[in-house]
């Protein structure tokens, strides 16, 4: 049910987009649309970041995943329990460029039956690593059409890319990877009844969605050919703030533009913040020195406690007796 | 129709294609079941009076009509409001999680009972929705259809059971790719049911002894005294030693602080014996409290004021005695409140010295500012510099496997000092499956405030995956002694290990420290601080067999599980 | 005798698939996500109960094939009871995952047993099965009496000490 409904959502957004360019002005969906989508991203980001940055942190809870900086003999885990700021920065780096918790549920194990079996949850990783990293280098070959000239970086990229030489254009190994890997998550949310059971609709409409762009975006490279000279020229005008929109340029291409604008927009209210999002979590960012450190509570207020003039009232009679030192005779 | 002694009855086809039982309905819309051996009893009256909070009154898990406050929808979310101002991780975790199901089975309540809800994402869940739909721009709109639920009793019910069948053990968030901790979520959880006066007696009532006593178990001053002097006769009628009870000490050098636990219950109360001679062996000027007489803090488990109001004491104390540092001894939770909250709740402690060990001179670097040492960084140093004559063949009768706190390895990281120290006291030191240990350590299911006997099949529930990793290294190596830091371990493991893997016992490092120690003046060691005979020490012709020693030979496992 | 030879040498031949069928269906009693959470995860630590659910619904199997006799069967069944005796499940159902073997072998063997053939042989088959049955009754009923001695030693190895203050008059009492 809950991906019936994400599935005919995203259907539905790719029509809307291939086929209301042709119907409304183009300048809606060609222009304002993109324009309204980078505004509602870069604004909805740095508002929901500035609300997380606003909220203060009033305790420094790390979690240690290594031995702790203690003795000098004793070797600390430096990247699994940072004692200083360098050590979060390289513990946040495995973290945010290899997802180095997630890699920690693979498990080799030696099996009588099977010999070596890895977790399967080694999928997993795989398949978000996977499906990030392909996704950051096609966005760094679309700036291709943003940028003239194109920088060396954005070329070389592509040319990397599309190595392998299969077919004109070339066949980029990301498009590939990125398709299979958002159809394995896809696949595991579905197949996995664990998974399936914690599954929201949001959750299935996100992946696809990047289905959806991912999909369209491939299939105008390689079977339906879109007019690119006429996107880069769009997209250069977009950027120049002149805009004008080419004559030419196929449906399809305003159906991908348009869940771009979809996502765009969709990012910062949904789940998909969880990228910026990591960057500030509190487990993670945090060296684990707070016994060398002293970390200050903004909101600290006084509480009520029980002092020891409290207590040595109640008890002082006994304590004498059981010849304990009182502080009033 | 064929009938069921018939053999057309059994249609292979269709019994072929077994299938799950499919969830009868969807999360949000099952309701708990409160089963007896499950919950723990609320919270008393008394008690919540005592700690000004709201609501007291004497109700049961199982009433259908929990008389809850007029208006507690609102107190609740302007709650949540609040706490989502005030507490960046749980702002943070509730937006963040994609649930991709990595923590999923990482649980040992999910593990060992297999309720889907205690899935960590599904137990944070269970805060989100009501979050994603009074305070997300998507909830409001899409309601349902966005992940959002209604605050309703039902939600309130559950939030009950299930944030009380959490122990904080921080496992999940070692898996986590975003580190989101469900001990955050619970500890939030907790509080917002705590305005409603919802709490549970077996954490309400230690937070009220501890708050008017200094201690959990609500031990008077005189009874603690006494309680020492008590122990210091065992102490000499096993090692021949009279050793002194310093108490409220003024000018002490160091005040040392200890879980509760310790005092009462076995086996904890041989680390405490152990502490002391030890204490004294090395001429360590120390004084016990009985003002501050918890390490301990169940304030942790009730909310972080209620943490705040009993951690207080310990730098109050120690500034009233005028000792030069702090040092705690074996406990999981208190070295969480003293690793991550102490010196921000009621530091700072510049009245105190760096910590520095009158036995060896180490410098105490890494507790610089929070001024509290472990017992462990302690005793490792000591050991590594030689201070103890320490003769490990006396415990070689025992073989030892080391349970990693919760707390201590993934609050904290003390992961090697405790190892270092087991191996040079016992000769016969056997780790558990890597995935078990250390910072994948599990739990023993009575962390956190459930270590009661009210919810013992729960409890049991959660343990099995520890128990599980024990027999495994008592079938295959005899180990018959499991070594713990943490006194709720104390408390709770000893059971887990009757029923999941009986034969072993339970026992602090401490207490292996100090059996393998060769005191000055000692007299001929023949039995250990439990008063048992020790093997090998020319006791066994008095009294036959130990206990220790019962489970000594590695049983060959029923049922298929020793074959590995 | 012959025939009786030949259906046990049928299920001894048959043994792992019939171990197969009859776990599938004790996990199939847990909530699904339940059920494919402990049947994907191998690692006897990471899943202990569906490690015990596999292996113990092998041995007692094998048990049942060998005729084993009653403190065999106790031993067979004891780990997987240990178990469901602490979990969210009535005692029926606690010990009734025993009668599932009896489809397991229905299921396994039924094209040689729907011409009727192998009735005696196969009724014997299921008074083990039923054997087994009584033997997990027995042990559920020892579990749960010794969850209840727990309970009582938790309180038990504070008592030396209570007493022992008692004795000296320094409780308090509250």
């Amino acid at each position: 049910m809950n991906v019936l409904i994400s599935l005919v959502v995203v259907a539905c957004l790719l029509i809307v987009g291939m086929f209301g360019a042709t119907i409304a002005p183009q300048w809606i969906f060609a222009v304002a649309l993109p324009y309204a989508a980078v505004a509602v991203f870069a604004i909805g980001l740095a508002v929901r970041i500035m609300k997380w940055a606003g909220v203060p942190v009033p305790f420094r809870i790390p979690t240690t995943c290594g031995q702790q900086r203690s003795l000098p003999w004793i070797r600390q885990q430096k990247l699994e329990n940072p004692s200083n700021k360098l050590q979060v920065l390289g513990r946040m780096a495995l973290e945010i460029l290899f997802f180095r918790s997630l890699a920690r549920n693979t498990r080799t194990e030696l099996r009588k039956e099977r010999g070596l079996v890895y977790g399967t949850d080694l999928f997993l990783w795989i398949g978000a690593l996977a499906m990030h990293w392909a996704l950051a280098v096609v966005l760094i070959r679309h700036l291709r059409l943003f940028t003239d000239p194109v920088p060396a970086f954005v070329t070389f990229t592509e040319k990397a890319d599309g190595f392998l030489e299969i077919g004109l254009p070339p066949v980029n190994i990301t498009t590939v990877v990125l398709l299979c890997a958002l159809l394995y998550l896809l696949y595991r949310r579905l197949a996995n009844a664990r998974v399936r059971y914690i599954s929201l609709p949001e959750d299935y409409f996100a992946l696809f969605l990047l289905l959806g762009i991912a999909g369209s975006g491939a299939w105008m490279r390689h079977i339906s050919h879109t007019d690119v000279a006429g996107v880069k020229e769009l997209a250069l005008s977009l950027v120049h703030f002149s805009p004008m929109v080419p004559t030419g340029i196929s449906p399809l291409f305003f159906g991908h533009l348009f869940l771009v604008c979809v996502l765009l927009m969709y990012f910062p209210l949904g789940k998909l913040v969880h990228g910026p999002g990591v960057f500030l979590s509190p487990t993670r960012n945090m060296a684990n020195n707070n016994r060398a450190v002293r970390h200050v509570n903004p909101w600290d207020y006084p509480v009520k406690v029980h002092t020891y003039e409290e207590y040595e009232d109640e008890f002082r009679e006994k304590m004498i007796a059981a010849g304990l030192p009182v502080d009033k005779e | 129709m064929s009938r069921f002694d018939e053999p057309d009855y059994y249609k292979k086809e269709e019994l072929v294609q077994i299938q799950p039982k499919p969830p009868r309905t969807p999360w949000m819309e099952t309701p708990v079941d409160f089963r007896p051996g499950t919950y723990i009893y609320p919270g008393k009256a008394k008690n919540l009076k005592v700690l000004d909070l709201p609501n007291p009154r004497d109700w049961a898990v199982t009433d259908v009509d929990w008389q809850l406050p007029e208006g507690w929808q609102k107190t609740i979310l302007e709650g949540m409001a609040d706490r989502l101002k005030r507490f960046r991780s749980f702002k943070l975790f509730m937006d963040i999680c994609v649930r991709c199901g990595a923590c999923a089975d990482k649980c040992h309540f999910f593990i060992g009972s297999g309720d889907p809800k205690n899935m960590p994402v599904l137990r944070a869940e269970l805060l989100r929705s009501v979050y994603r739909k009074d305070f997300t721009a998507l909830g409001k709109v899409f309601g349902k259809l966005a992940g959002g639920r209604e605050l309703t009793v039902d939600v309130l019910k559950e939030w009950f059971y299930y944030f009380y069948q959490c122990t904080e053990c921080r496992r999940c968030s070692v898996f986590c790719p975003y580190g989101i901790d469900t001990a955050e979520i619970t500890m939030m959880g907790r509080e917002l049911l705590g305005l409603l006066g919802l709490y549970v007696n077996w954490v309400i009532e230690p937070v009220a002894n501890c708050f008017r006593t200094g201690n959990h178990l609500g031990i008077t001053p005189h009874g603690l005294a006494d309680t020492l002097e008590f122990m210091t006769e065992d102490i000499e009628e096993a090692t021949g030693i009279k050793i002194d009870v310093p108490i409220n000490k003024k000018g002490a050098e160091i005040l040392f602080f200890t879980p509760s636990g310790d005092y009462v219950a076995a086996p904890g109360i041989y680390t405490c014996m152990s502490y002391m001679l030890l204490f004294n062996e090395l001429g360590v000027d120390y004084t016990w409290s009985t003002y501050a007489s918890d390490g301990g803090n169940f304030g942790l488990f009730t909310s972080h004021e209620a943490m705040k109001r009993l951690n207080a004491k310990v730098y109050a104390e120690a500034k009233r005695l005028g000792v030069k540092w702090i040092m705690g001894g074996e406990c999981g939770h208190m070295w969480r409140v003293v690793n991550q909250y102490m010196d921000t709740m009621n530091g700072p402690a510049d009245f105190l010295e760096v910590p520095k060990s009158p036995v060896t001179g180490t410098v105490f670097e890494n507790a610089r500012s929070t001024k509290a040492v472990h017992i462990m960084e302690f005793m490792s140093d000591v050991i590594r510099h030689g201070k103890l004559k320490l003769d490990p063949s006396r415990n070689d009768h025992i073989r030892v496997t080391f349970h990693d706190s919760c707390n201590p390895a993934r609050a904290m990281g003390i992961l090697e000092e405790p190892r270092y120290v087991i191996r040079h006291a016992c000769n016969h030191f056997y780790e558990m499956p890597e995935n078990t240990i250390r910072e994948q350590t599990f739990c023993c299911g009575g962390g956190a405030g459930l270590g009661t006997d009210e919810n013992m099949e729960m409890r049991l529930r959660g343990g099995m995956p520890r128990g599980n990793a024990v027999r495994y290294v008592q079938e295959r190596y005899g180990v018959n002694q499991l070594a713990a830091m943490c006194a709720i371990d104390r408390a709770t493991l000893p059971t887990v290990c009757d029923y999941w893997a009986p034969g072993v016992q339970v026992t602090g490092i401490s207490e292996l420290v100090a059996n393998a120690t060769v005191f000055k003046g000692e007299k001929r060691r023949t039995h250990n601080l439990r008063l048992e005979p020790i093997p090998g020490m020319g006791a066994e012709d008095e009294e036959s067999e130990a206990d220790l020693v019962g489970a000594g030979a590695p049983g060959e496992g029923q049922g298929g599980m020793g074959h590995e | 005798m012959v025939e009786r030879a030949v259906l046990l040498d049928l299920l001894k031949r048959r043994a792992e698939a019939i171990a197969t069928r009859w776990y599938d269906a004790v996990l199939a009693e847990y909530p699904e996500q339940t059920y494919a959470a402990w049947k994907r995860e191998s690692n006897r630590f990471a899943n202990p109960v569906g490690h015990s659910l596999r292996a113990g619904t092998r041995t007692i199997l094998d048990a049942v094939l060998e005729g084993a006799d009653a403190e065999a069967l106790r031993g067979a069944v004891t780990d997987i009871v240990r178990i469901r005796a602490v979990q969210q499940m009535s005692p029926s159902a606690a010990v009734g995952f025993v009668f599932r073997l009896k489809d397991a072998i229905r299921a396994e063997l039924g094209d040689e047993l729907r011409n009727g053939s192998f009735r005696d042989e196969m009724a014997e088959m299921e008074q083990r099965v039923d054997a087994v049955a009584l033997a997990a009754f027995d042990v559920f009923a020892e579990q749960r009496e010794l969850v209840s001695e727990l309970r009582i030693n938790e309180l038990k190895r504070n008592i030396p000490w209570a007493t022992g203050r008692t004795n000296r008059g320094v409780v308090e009492p509250g």
